[in-house]
């Protein structure tokens, strides 16, 4: 029983947990309201988009890559979908999703050649895409907005859905987003888990060398990944018009490292290999409870970034004493049969 | 060749002198987006109503080179007066120079140029009075006493901080009762974040009676949040936000005014302004038609169109932009 503990304890996500569950406990005792169902689900349904997208990027981190095109992926969806809805009065909302996650799919497939055709580095490749899609969407939007006056009236109610909500209290109950968001966490750990492809993915970041030994593709499986990614985006991005009821091109600017923080902080190695849904699902908690908890907290503005950039600090140091601590155990053994070689 | 090209250009500004007295063009940083659009409407009108050439002339990019280069044409066509909002001052001073040794007339409009190269320079907006105006139409929708909060866009914009500023010292004198919760909460110009940022404000100021959003995005994203929690009537939201973007929640009444100025009106004062130098006419007090009465700041030379424009659920829908 006291292994079980400790194992669970020694895990990677366990640091981030118990940091998440400090900051909320410290949030509740400064704030009561903190940990109320109302605002636990306010801050799910904020995040939401976030939490989509972390789940793309971990795939792309996972293979050691990095996307630097969410904001160019995300604008270009968002306004694609925006202009269809606005200009046809186009309201269904699942051929939205499929056409969002279609484009996405796409322009994922563009990073995935690149990184894994051209081999360029990921952070060229992507950052050369968000560039092009940002220039383009700024020069044909002129960063105006589509506004709710324009957009049909059923996505603003889409994005107000709430399961369970109780009709005396306006914004009450389970938030649609945070279904969906669930959702695609439910996919991505399945597939990360209990399918080839995903063993492969994980595999393949762990040592690329080794996997294709093995008989693994390293190309598709990183191009799938991008892919993969992308469609994530996709999906966030009709999410996100329907919760918000408008389309800013300039809505996305930054956003990246927002996705690629919550990606790290749940503990995934930018070198790849690893990292976890749970984890990942940690990091944008922790990272959106903090926000809130600091603001329920009266604490003011100036001080919360300072703040925000301890915790951060906090918790991927924790990480990384951890693995240098492994990796220094990891050394001792592997020098024997080495030097056995050298003889 | 030359010199018959040089012909035709000189009988052609000798027809046009005749034919119209006088060619006002008012360039702005861009044409093709709906804030520009709308001056243009303004320029057009003030034309109209002078009977002069207003001319409404801008590059598709805001890049001052662009700017520089039609300067230069214009010059070559011969222009009584130039108004421009240049994408950087300094690189348009060389061309405005020029246009002066030519005894055009040039002044500054929405966005000011350097001193030395304008006569007038028309601005929108007195800053001081913008936050003066956000904190009175939150007092009209709360009253003199309680407790409110400021979404920002940057904690760092001049601009918005200036606003911010100018309203604080105001209502530090004017409405003691008035109480701002915490520091002003920053939403990067980012209408998801103002919206967090205030979700998180309602729960951790269950007495918040208004908010202040500065920024375009600020206030929408806030009368998004005071929508969802159905508190229209409860939470009253005031913010700087354009009134085409604003029009649903002003009229579902989670929104309660959106401030800004009319780029249309600011279009047309800036011909008036050129049209009465080049006529040698009294400035100070001149009735515009559809602005008010012109005022001359004390330093001779800046102008500033009057108070801000305010939208209710009941105007919005005469503005397009």
């Amino acid at each position: 029983m006291s292994d079980k503990i400790k194992r669970a304890l020694g895990n990677k996500e366990a640091s981030v947990f118990i940091i998440l569950i400090a900051v909320m406990l410290i949030a509740t005792i400064f704030n009561p309201a903190f940990l109320t169902f109302s605002n636990i689900m306010d801050v799910l349904k904020g995040n939401a988009t976030l939490g989509i997208c972390s789940m793309g990027m971990l795939l792309i981190i996972l293979t050691g890559g990095i996307d630097a095109s969410v904001c160019g992926q995300l604008t270009l969806v968002c306004v694609i979908a925006g202009k269809i809805m606005a200009n046809f009065q186009f309201d269904n909302i699942i051929v939205l999703y499929l056409l969002g996650i279609a484009i996405g799919c796409f322009t994922g497939l563009l990073n995935g050649l690149m990184v894994a055709r051209l081999d360029l580095p990921p952070i060229i490749a992507t950052l050369g895409l968000d560039s092009v899609l940002m220039g383009y969407l700024k020069y044909y939007t002129n960063g105006n907005w589509i506004n709710a006056k324009e957009l049909p009236p059923r996505i603003g109610q889409i994005g107000l859905f709430r399961f369970f909500s109780n009709p005396e209290v306006n914004g009450s109950g389970v938030p649609l987003q945070l279904l969906l968001y669930v959702l695609v966490a439910l996919l991505t750990w399945f597939m990360l888990n209990r399918m080839l492809l995903g063993r492969s993915i994980m595999a393949m970041g762990g040592s690329r060398v080794g996997a294709e030994r093995i008989g693994l593709n390293a190309k598709n499986l990183t191009t799938f990944a991008y892919m993969y990614a992308g469609m994530m985006y996709g999906f966030a991005a009709i999410t996100y018009t329907c919760a918000m009821n408008s389309v800013d091109p300039n809505a996305f600017l930054g956003f990246e490292m927002n996705v690629i923080g919550a990606v790290v902080l749940g503990g995934a190695l930018m070198t790849g290999g690893q990292g976890s849904v749970l984890g990942t699902v940690l990091g944008m908690l922790l990272f959106a409870f903090i926000k809130n908890g600091l603001t329920l907290a009266h604490i003011s503005a100036y001080w919360q970034n300072i703040i925000v950039g301890a915790i951060i600090l906090l918790a991927v140091s924790f990480d990384m004493i951890k693995l240098h601590r492994e990796e220094r155990l990891q050394t001792k053994v592997d020098i024997e049969p080495k030097e056995a070689i050298a003889r | 060749m030359k010199k018959v090209l040089a012909m035709i250009f000189v009988l052609a500004m000798l027809v046009s002198s005749v034919a119209m007295a006088e060619t006002i063009v008012v360039m702005p940083k861009l044409v093709g987006i709906p804030y520009f659009n709308a001056s243009e409407n303004g320029v057009k009108a003030a034309g109209e109503e002078l009977g002069i050439d207003a001319r409404y002339v801008g590059p598709t990019e805001g890049d001052a080179a662009l700017q520089v280069q039609m300067i230069e044409d214009l010059l070559v066509d011969g222009i009584d007066a130039l108004a421009i909002a240049p994408n950087d001052p300094d690189s348009v001073s060389p061309a405005l120079q020029k246009c002066i040794a030519d005894d055009v007339l040039v002044l500054d409009w929405d966005t000011t140029a350097n001193g030395d190269d304008v006569t007038f320079s028309v601005h929108q907006i007195d800053d001081k009075v913008l936050g003066e105006t956000l904190i009175d139409l939150l007092v009209d929708q709360i009253g003199e006493e309680g407790e409110y909060a400021i979404v920002t866009g940057y904690l760092t914009a001049a601009n918005l901080n200036t606003w911010i500023d100018a309203g604080q010292a105001y209502a530090a004198e004017k409405y003691p009762g008035l109480k701002l919760v915490t520091d002003p909460v920053p939403s990067d110009e980012s209408q998801q974040e103002a919206y967090n940022q205030t979700m998180a404000l309602l729960q951790a100021y269950p007495d918040l009676k208004g908010i202040l959003g500065y920024s375009t995005p600020a206030p929408i994203g806030a009368a998004k949040a005071v929508q969802e929690k159905g508190l229209n009537d409860q939470v009253a939201v005031v913010g700087t936000s354009m009134p085409n973007d604003s029009s649903e929640y002003l009229k579902d009444g989670s929104l309660d005014y959106a401030v800004l100025w009319d780029p249309a009106q600011l279009g047309k004062l800036a011909v008036y302004v050129a049209h009465l130098t080049l006529n040698g006419e009294e400035l100070e007090g001149y009735e515009v038609p559809g602005v008010g009465p012109i005022h001359v700041e004390e330093d001779g030379k800046t102008i500033i169109m009057g108070p801000p424009t305010v939208w209710t659920a009941e105007n919005v829908d005469n503005y397009d932009f």
